[in-house]
C-alpha cells in the first residue's frame, strides 16, 4: 500500500516538476505585453498551421522599447541551458540570433527562435523577434523553416 | 495406545453406540477416532467409515478453508491490481494533463498588433508567416556577414 501511495504522490508531483522546468520565455509570452503599442504578439495553433511542421506558434516582436527588449533577451539567454540542440550567433556577450531545440517530455520538441536586430552588423534597428514553437515533426524540418 | 489396551471391546462398542446416539463428549470422540484409526476389527467398520467420512468432511472443510483463503488472497491481489491500475491511470493523467491543457488551445488565431486585438485568421497567418520569413531571410545574410567579421577579427 505504501508503494502505491508513493507512486500516486510521484504522479501528482510530475506536473509540479514539469512546472518547475518552465521556460523563462514563458514569462514574456504570458500576455503581459499584448496591450503595449511597441509589441506584436501572435498565437497561431492547430489546423491553422497545416502545411507547417509545427503544432503551436507564438511570437513576440518588440520595437523601440528597450526595457521589454532587455527582458526578452535575458529570458532567451536564460533558456539556453535547456537546449538539447542550439545554434547561436553572438555579438560580444549578446545573442544576435539563436535557434534552440528543447525537450518536450516525449511530445516532440519545443523551439525558441530569437533575433535581436540591435546587434545586426548592418541595418541595426530597435527591433527584436522571439518565436516559440512546438512540434512533433522531425527537428530538421522545423529548422528548415528558418533556412533559405 | 496403551489406554486402548486397558479397555475392552465392549467398552469401544458401547462408546461407538453412544457416538451414533450423539451422546459422547468431545474427549470421548477424540479417543474413539484414535481407536478407529488403528483397529481393523470388522465390528467397527461402520465406525471407521463414519469417522473416515467425518475426516473426509473435515478435510473438505479444510480444503474449503484453503479455498476461502485463496479467494481472499485473490481478492487482495485484485485490490492490489486495482491500486496499481489507479496509480497508473493517475500517472498517465498527470503526464498527459499539461499537454491536454495545451491541446485545448487548438485552432487559435489571435494577434495583438501594437495593442490592437486581431482575430481574423488570414491576417494572423499573414503576420506569422511574415515574422518567420523575416527571421529566415535576414538571418542568413546577417549570419554570413557576422561570420565574415568574426573571421577577420581572428586574423593575426
Amino acid at each position: 500500500m505504501k508503494h502505491y501511495i508513493l507512486l500516486l504522490l510521484a504522479a501528482l508531483c510530475f506536473p509540479i516538476a514539469l512546472a518547475a522546468q518552465e521556460l523563462r520565455i514563458d514569462k514574456v509570452l504570458d500576455g503581459r505585453y499584448r496591450k503595449n503599442v511597441h509589441t506584436t504578439d501572435v498565437i497561431y495553433t492547430g489546423e491553422h498551421l497545416s502545411g507547417m511542421p509545427i503544432s503551436y506558434y507564438h511570437s513576440l516582436t518588440v520595437e523601440d522599447d528597450e526595457q521589454i527588449m532587455e527582458a526578452v533577451a535575458r529570458a532567451v539567454a536564460a533558456d539556453e541551458k535547456y537546449a538539447l540542440e542550439k545554434e547561436i550567433t553572438r555579438v560580444g556577450q549578446h545573442i544576435f540570433f539563436c535557434f534552440f531545440r528543447i525537450n518536450n517530455y516525449g511530445m516532440g520538441s519545443r523551439y525558441i527562435v530569437f533575433k535581436d536586430m540591435r546587434y545586426a552588423s548592418s541595418g541595426k534597428k530597435q527591433q527584436q523577434t522571439l518565436i516559440y514553437m512546438e512540434s512533433t515533426k522531425n527537428p530538421e524540418d522545423v529548422r528548415k523553416m528558418f533556412k533559405k | 495406545m496403551t489406554n486402548f489396551d486397558k479397555n475392552t471391546k465392549e467398552y469401544w462398542l458401547e462408546l461407538t453406540e453412544r457416538y451414533f446416539d450423539a451422546s459422547t463428549t468431545d474427549a470421548e470422540e477424540r479417543l474413539l477416532r484414535a481407536f478407529a484409526a488403528q483397529t481393523s476389527d470388522p465390528d467397527f467398520r461402520e465406525l471407521r467409515a463414519v469417522m473416515g467420512y467425518v475426516s473426509a468432511v473435515r478435510r473438505s472443510q479444510n480444503v474449503a478453508a484453503v479455498r476461502h483463503h485463496s479467494a481472499s488472497l485473490s481478492q487482495h491481489r485484485s485490490l492490489r491490481m486495482l491500486w496499481r491500475c489507479a496509480a497508473a491511470a493517475v500517472l498517465i493523467a498527470a503526464m498527459v494533463w499539461p499537454y491536454a491543457m495545451r491541446s485545448s488551445d487548438e485552432n487559435i488565431a489571435v494577434a495583438y498588433i501594437r495593442g490592437e486585438k486581431v482575430t481574423d485568421p488570414r491576417i494572423v497567418e499573414s503576420v506569422a508567416r511574415r515574422t518567420i520569413d523575416n527571421m529566415r531571410t535576414e538571418n542568413m545574410a546577417e549570419k554570413q556577414l557576422m561570420q565574415m567579421f568574426q573571421d577577420i577579427e581572428e586574423l593575426p
